[in-house]
């Protein structure tokens, strides 16, 4: 093996830092609910409610929708009055 | 005692003549005025898929009566939708002072998006003597 000297030794502990680094960054997400500016959420607004069911009628989690805790409340509550409606299915096959 | 703002969403038998729908939601009206309740709007959205069967039924008449009424009269709004043979679901919300607000801003919202877009949209305001909000939005693409 070739000998490395100390400072290209020093390159690669510091690329190696650099890239954990930028591991650890998440990416910050933004709900289309902020950037479209939606403060109500009206649970006969099923065109909006579909993009937060999955295929099979669950509510997606809000690590997935970016959507702020008030939004996701305000979501999942008329997402559930949308079901009793039969706007929206409980289960879909 | 204050008059709160409501809002009924039923569901009627699809078996019920279309004519017999008008009456059933005038009935509903007249029982909200006559126990002190105003009606904000009434809007007949006509036939509509179901989500899941309700009684065997896979379709119904959906009718949403926005009004005013005093809270104790709510229990016997929700006993005279049970009691009634064609209504098979309802659903009553109250809307408080805040969720009010917010449905007023982003009604506001909404108009200003549009006029800046200028998508010419359906106004789920409007009163609509059946035709549901879906089935107008694809008449308006096929034109």
């Amino acid at each position: 093996m070739a000998h490395i000297s100390a400072k290209t030794r020093a390159k690669i502990r510091m690329k190696r830092l650099k890239r954990k680094k930028r591991k650890r960054v998440a990416k910050k997400k933004v709900s289309r609910l902020t950037l479209e500016n939606i403060v109500f959420i009206d649970y006969k607004d099923i065109n909006l409610l579909r993009h937060y069911i999955t295929e099979s009628g669950k509510i997606i989690p809000r690590r997935i929708t970016g959507a702020t805790a008030k939004q996701q409340r305000m979501l999942t509550q008329a997402i559930k009055r949308a079901r009793i409606a039969a706007l929206l299915p409980f289960v879909a096959d | 005692m204050k008059l709160r703002t409501y809002e009924a969403l039923f569901i009627v038998s699809p078996e019920v003549e279309d004519d017999d729908i008008q009456a059933i939601a005038r009935e509903t009206e007249s029982l909200i005025v006559k126990n002190g309740g105003a009606i904000v709007r009434s809007e007949v959205w006509g036939r509509r898929k179901l989500a899941y069967k309700i009684k065997k039924f896979t379709e119904g008449i959906y009718i949403l009566i926005r009004f005013q009424a005093f809270p104790n009269f709510i229990a016997r709004l929700e006993h005279y939708f049970r009691l009634s043979e064609h209504i098979i679901r309802h659903l009553i919300v109250y809307y408080d002072e805040k969720m009010l607000k917010l449905e007023a801003e982003q009604e506001r919202r909404k108009k200003t998006l549009e006029a800046s877009v200028q998508s010419p949209q359906d106004d789920e305001d409007n009163v609509v003597p059946i035709a549901s909000p879906s089935n107008s939005v694809e008449e308006e693409e096929s034109e």
